[in-house]
């Protein structure tokens, strides 16, 4: 799916309480979530749980969703917030079952994987080259692992400050390889 | 809390946009965002761009029992009462009265009358209409919220899970999408009367914060009620 025409629908049936489209926006994007989720808590479970609300939530919002700007990204957003609120919640954050020195896994270990979704994923993939070493490991800390400032801070033995900075050079460096600016 | 100045904010963007400040700092960028416009593009463009990082994940396959309990939970969602928001009747000239005991029980026992006759257009004797209900229900969370507007009154009926030590639930008037706080919402299950003007207001929002509230939400709100006419 990919046309907003297609999002359109599945908005307007979202709408209308739909049965037939939140499955059709879970077969779609379901595996994108839960693979986020996953990545996010490192916890089946959890990520189990964060994509079923995540999902719920989407619904809950179709009045708010703009097919222009894509239910993907507005999903993936609520299953990021969602996930960093419990990893936040932890006392203890848990093992990962996933290989986390890995932060971008092969696409091709997927192969129904679809090849739009495949190659945006590799340049984004591409684009992290671009950063330094310290700029790429304080995205990792930051968005992937849910870390605040001040820990990540605490943990690349630097000052605030300057991870502060390294995120936001990190996101102009992205945006500049990726064509959006 | 310190105000922060558009230098501050412009240099705490990236990490309020990924969500990672502290509680304290993301109240202070919030409040400095929600009386100035000149950050609101590069904040849209720093979401998208931690959007097009999270598309950069490997999708993994769910286990299928995660399809059956989202359905699940949708047919259960959807069957549940969803009563409609109502306006009914604008309001009589208003006073604005403190928190009192009357206050309270009017709004409470019409509050009954919605709950107890099921239905969502409520009339005084004299026959004008002079409540508004609104309702909001995400996952096991939910509330109601009663605005008597001749009062000023807003009784909130809340069913919310139980939060770890140090986090209150916070009720916001939501006004052209600027949030202004109506009070603490100081129980998990039951009634809270507060008062506050909702004229004009598009919703109300309840979010989670630190023990003794904030002047700005600092997380996502959990529940939304959008009140009619909006």
């Amino acid at each position: 799916m990919n046309s907003e025409q297609d999002e359109r629908q599945l908005v307007e049936g979202l709408l209308k309480d739909d049965r037939e489209s939140i499955a059709k926006a879970y077969d779609i994007f379901g595996a994108m979530a839960y693979g986020l989720a996953l990545r996010l808590l490192g916890s089946q479970s959890e990520a189990e749980d964060v994509v079923q609300e995540s999902f719920l939530a989407l619904w809950r919002q179709a009045e708010r969703l703009n097919p222009s700007q894509g239910l993907r990204s507005y999903l993936l957003s609520i299953v990021h917030n969602r996930s960093v609120d419990r990893m936040r919640k932890r006392t203890r954050r848990p093992e990962a079952v996933l290989d986390e020195t890995a932060p971008f896994p092969d696409p091709d270990d997927d192969p129904s994987v679809q090849v739009a979704d495949a190659e945006e994923r590799e340049e984004v993939r591409a684009a992290m080259k671009v950063l330094s070493p310290d700029q790429r490991q304080t995205v990792e800390l930051v968005y992937f692992k849910g870390l605040t400032i001040n820990e990540t801070a605490t943990q690349m033995s630097v000052p605030p400050g300057t991870v502060k900075s390294r995120l936001r050079l990190a996101l102009g460096h992205l945006r500049q390889e990726l064509g959006t600016q | 809390m310190n105000e922060y100045t558009c230098r501050d904010v412009d240099e705490q963007l990236a990490a309020y946009a990924a969500n990672g400040l502290e509680e304290a700092e993301t109240c202070a960028v919030a409040n400095h965002l929600a009386e100035c416009r000149r950050h609101d593009g590069e904040l849209t463009a720093m979401r998208a761009d931690f959007e097009r990082l999270a598309t950069s994940v490997q999708p993994v396959e769910p286990p299928s029992r995660l399809r059956d309990s989202l359905l699940t939970a949708f047919d259960e969602a959807v069957a549940a009462p969803q009563p409609a928001p109502i306006r009914v009747a604008p309001a009589r000239p208003k006073s604005i009265i403190s928190t009192s005991g009357f206050a309270y029980a009017i709004a409470a026992s019409m509050l009954a009358l919605a709950v107890g006759v099921g239905a969502w257009g409520l009339s005084r004797s004299d026959g004008s209409e002079d409540v508004i209900v609104a309702q909001s229900s995400s996952g096991d969370a939910s509330m109601q919220v009663t605005y008597v507007p001749d009062q000023k009154v807003a009784v909130m009926e809340v069913d919310l899970p139980p939060l770890p030590a140090g986090r209150v639930y916070q009720a916001w008037r939501i006004d052209g999408g600027t949030p202004v706080s109506l009070g603490l919402v100081e129980t998990n299950t039951g009634s809270v009367a507060m008062v506050g003007d909702l004229e004009g207001a598009s919703a109300v929002a309840l979010s989670v914060e630190p023990a003794g509230g904030s002047p700005a939400p600092t997380t996502n709100p959990i529940l939304i009620a959008s009140l009619p006419g909006s």
